[in-house]
């Protein structure tokens, strides 16, 4: 149901053909915006690990959403964890939307380690981000990562459960 | 693009000898539900000893002087001898302790075998990996478990 820009009323009647139109369609539209949403929890299975110096999918199918937009922006949340196996190791965070990354360099969060005893511990990853200028129809994102260089980036997924998820707004 | 075994992979050994066979093909491995080399291009050579890696990893038969030690007691010897190396010259090899790398480099084969010493052992977990750098790029890894004297 796409959107169509209100009409302003003057002195005519008022038709059904108007109201379905500009009244039932257009909320018919916003409702259906409202209920868009697609959802990830990691429930079970191996903890993920990455050795990768660039962006990789960090799981492709369990944190791979596919949503179906009314042409508004998206909305991206994700909560969870990471940890690098070095002191001096980093970890950074991107998403592929339609199978592209969306920032460029170190994508937009990450997480380096700056001191003896600093590796192999959980810390919290956790983000909202705003995707703009999709039209309408099905988008995929997909979370992606990669590694510092000799640098073991994991998440766990057995005892933690990261969340990922997206709404259009 | 990913060439994938759905065995669940040592992420770090995996990583050790899939950068030996690809080099600067590959930005490096991920482990979940199943076990990835990341290849940077589509290249049928690279695919495809992107695969060997994969399933020849675990292959190579090591066997140790001892396997579980305590500290202080003679430096225990990691062989092999398989009939997959009898043609190499020298063999990949790579050394975690607690899990992280504590030594590497290459070992000589003489006599379609060769051997690393594990110098004056601490209580912890080794992991000690032999690899293959050429040919189907077979690998395999023992554990040693010291314990304090």
């Amino acid at each position: 149901m796409a959107w169509t820009t209100p009409k302003t009323w003057s002195s005519e009647p008022l038709t059904s053909i108007d109201l379905n139109t500009y009244v039932r369609d257009n909320q018919n539209h916003l409702k259906d915006r409202l209920d868009a949403s697609a959802n990830r929890i990691i429930s079970s299975g191996a903890a993920l690990l990455t050795t990768a110096n660039a962006f990789v999918d960090v799981d492709a199918t369990k944190l791979a959403l596919t949503l179906t937009t009314h042409g508004g922006d998206v909305l991206l949340g994700f909560t969870g964890t990471a940890q690098n196996s070095l002191n001096s190791g980093a970890v950074y965070f991107n998403v592929a939307v339609d199978g592209t990354d969306y920032i460029a360099d170190e994508g937009f969060i990450g997480l380096k380690g700056a001191y003896s005893g600093d590796n192999n511990r959980i810390k919290p990853i956790s983000f909202v981000l705003l995707i703009s200028g999709l039209s309408a129809g099905s988008h995929s994102f997909i979370l992606r990562w990669k590694a510092s260089a000799r640098n073991t980036a994991s998440m766990d997924v057995v005892n933690l459960h990261p969340q990922f998820w997206a709404k259009e707004v | 693009m990913d060439i994938i075994s759905p065995e669940v992979l040592d992420a770090r050994l995996l990583d050790e000898v899939a950068r030996a066979a690809l080099g600067k093909a590959t930005c490096g491995v991920s482990v979940g539900s199943d076990s990835r080399i990341h290849l940077l291009a589509k290249n049928l050579p690279e695919q495809q000893r992107a695969s060997d890696v994969l399933m020849r990893f675990g292959l190579l038969r090591l066997t140790a002087s001892a396997e579980r030690l305590k500290a202080g007691t003679a430096d225990p010897v990691i062989r092999c001898r398989d009939e997959l190396i009898a043609a190499d010259e020298r063999l990949g090899y790579l050394v975690l302790r607690a899990g992280e790398a504590l030594m590497k480099g290459s070992l000589d084969i003489r006599n379609g075998e060769c051997s690393l010493t594990l110098p004056q052992p601490i209580a912890a977990q080794y992991t000690v990996f032999f690899y293959r750098n050429r040919g189907n790029y077979a690998s395999g890894a023992l554990e040693i478990n010291v314990e304090r004297a």
